[in-house]
């Protein structure tokens, strides 16, 4: 019963341990746990402990906290009109409502030092398990039409690697046709796959990758797959990959049906896979939005999120892990019938992104009113800041930052003293 | 030693001072520790409160006093006639009138709350620290907390330089 005699010997000024766990598993804010760690040694081993860090952010719960905020993606429509097609146009990034990140504070330059001012100047293409796969424009602005700059930026370490410029040619033809993925494969260990369509030569989609730790250079074109051997012919949909289980996972769209490709990190085995839903009848009548693939945190299953319009619900749909029972099959797993604030009329929603950990969807109207849904609950909530709405509009979609706080804090702060 | 008084069954509770508390069963089953060795049948003679002092433990008692649901089974009249919304602002201005103790106190409270296992107490003393973590920098969050800062001075310096978005 007497479990307390290190506290008891320690001296009266200092809080005894369970006492300092309560508190701290009670800070609401990352910011401010994180100060607390800051304050001295002991605060940050009791902060930096698994166990603790688990407490505090339970796995397989959805975690609101994680969402920071979202980049805009894929203009609708250029501001000025003219599209002058050299230098890129870089949406900046806009914070979530309650995100940790306060109005004042810098984003991602902050989250990540070694970046050195990239983050000013650079979007988002991919991400996995805290690295994030960017495109940026090189300081001095000397960027070419023909070389592609990107880096993989690590959230939770701060490191930032700058990949070898890429030569478009004829890969990048096309530059909306390109999807991307970056794995993290271990502590400083990723790889990089950039997926483009070959127009020219043999009219096929082809492969490109980056290993970290190898030789610093690109993999020359590979075939990832031919489009008319699989009788799929459409565009890339959800080019930014999700993955789970070493495998990359991206949608293609053949105008009719969705389906999901998966390509083994490891081997580069392509497979296809048709999605169940939406059905082709139900795009007839325009009642749904483009699904979504979704990689569960704890990398089980492969899910496909799709909105429908009407009744306004969200079905989630599961593959089978290829075990015995059911193979590789989907299963309508989840509907969630979405619930607008005061029973409002939402004309023609899209969907413009999914937050895996914080568990919800960004979601726009045909009147440019935004939302942001509870998948859990199916409540929706208008987000009316100004700044907010005005740095997503014009956008198709959206692009969500999400930061896995666990990792995040284990990562900065569990070394030795000389993190 | 439980005795049994006009229905109520009753509990001792001991201080490692040395001071016993009688009090009634429900009242100590506010306490989820206190309420599982009653169930569990370990509570025969008095329980024995390790780390709790008699003033820190009539205090915590005052609490589950003041806080045990009351029934009208128990003959508690004022369940009957007063409005539950009224009842919860009168605990209200209760608890903001409880908690006005020194820090040393509260976060003797927060201990006890913890050992005990009373979520009610512990989130009403925990609170205010909280508040002060969320609110302030780090030179006040040491000072509330009386910790002093062991970092090398350019320890610290990485450590905020490396994390400007928790720092402003």
């Amino acid at each position: 019963m007497v479990r307390d005699q290190k506290a008891m010997a320690s001296p009266p000024a200092a809080l005894p341990e369970d006492v300092a766990l309560e508190i701290l598993a009670r800070v609401p804010d990352a910011a401010g746990l994180f100060r607390c760690a800051a304050a001295c040694r002991r605060w940050r081993t009791l902060v930096a402990d698994p166990s603790f860090l688990r407490r505090r952010w339970p796995d397989g719960a959805r975690h609101p906290s994680s969402l920071l905020g979202f980049f805009g993606q894929e203009w609708c429509r250029r501001p000025g009109g003219e599209d002058h097609g050299d230098v890129p146009d870089l949406p900046g990034f806009v914070r979530a409502p309650g995100s940790v990140l306060a109005s004042e504070r810098p984003f991602l330059g902050s989250f990540v030092p070694g970046a050195a001012g990239i983050f000013d100047r650079a979007v988002p293409l991919a991400s996995h398990r805290g690295l994030l796969l960017v495109r940026f424009v090189p300081a001095g602005g000397e960027s070419s039409a023909d070389v592609d700059h990107l880096a993989v930026c690590n959230l939770h370490s701060g490191a930032c690697d700058v990949l070898p410029p890429l030569e478009r040619g004829w890969f990048f033809d096309y530059v909306d046709a390109s999807a991307y993925a970056v794995v993290n494969q271990g502590p400083t260990s990723f790889k990089v796959f950039i997926v483009g369509y070959n127009n020219e030569g043999s009219q096929q989609y082809d492969l490109r990758t980056f290993s970290s730790g190898g030789e610093p250079s690109w993999s020359a074109p590979s075939k990832l797959f031919n489009p008319i051997e699989h009788g799929i012919f459409g565009p890339l949909k959800q080019r930014g990959a999700v993955v789970g289980h070493g495998t990359v996972h991206w949608l293609i769209w053949d105008l009719v049906d969705f389906h999901a490709i998966d390509v083994d990190a490891m081997t580069g085995r392509v497979t296809l896979q048709k999605l169940p839903a939406p059905r082709p009848r139900d795009m007839e009548y325009h009642l749904y939005d483009t699904p979504r693939l979704r990689v569960a945190a704890d990398e089980t299953a492969l899910s496909s999120i799709c909105l429908f319009r009407e009744p306004l619900r969200v079905e989630t749909w599961t593959r089978g892990d290829g075990g015995e029972h059911c193979g590789r099959e989907w299963c309508r797993a989840r509907v969630v019938e979405l619930r607008p604030p005061g029973q409002k009329q939402i004309d023609t929603p899209v969907c413009m992104c999914l937050g895996e950990r914080s568990g919800t969807l960004l979601i726009k109207d045909l009147h440019r009113c935004m939302y942001i849904a509870d998948l859990e609950s199916g409540a929706m909530e208008e987000t009316t800041d100004k700044q907010f709405c005005r740095g997503l509009d014009g956008c198709k979609t959206a692009f969500p930052v999400e930061i896995d706080w666990p990792a995040f804090f284990m990562c900065r702060l569990g070394g030795k003293s000389d993190v | 030693m439980a005795t049994r008084e006009a229905g109520k069954k009753m509990i001792m509770l001991k201080s490692p001072d040395g001071m016993e508390f009688e009090v009634e069963e429900a009242v100590a089953m506010e306490s989820q520790t206190i309420r599982k060795m009653i169930e569990d049948d370990c509570a025969d003679t008095a329980i024995l409160i390790p780390n709790i002092n008699s003033k820190i433990l009539s205090r915590v008692i005052e609490y589950c006093n003041k806080h045990v649901p009351t029934t009208g089974a128990t003959g508690a009249a004022a369940s009957d006639t007063v409005a539950p919304a009224a009842l919860a602002e009168d605990l209200k201005i209760w608890d903001a009138e409880f908690i006005k103790v020194n820090r040393a106190t509260r976060f003797d409270l927060i201990q006890a709350a913890s050992y005990l296992n009373i979520k009610g107490l512990l989130d009403l003393t925990s609170q205010t620290t909280i508040d002060t973590i969320s609110d302030n920098s780090l030179e006040e969050i040491r000072s509330f907390l009386s910790t002093k800062n062991d970092y090398l001075p350019e320890e610290e310096q990485t450590i905020r330089r490396e994390n400007q978005w928790a720092f402003q």
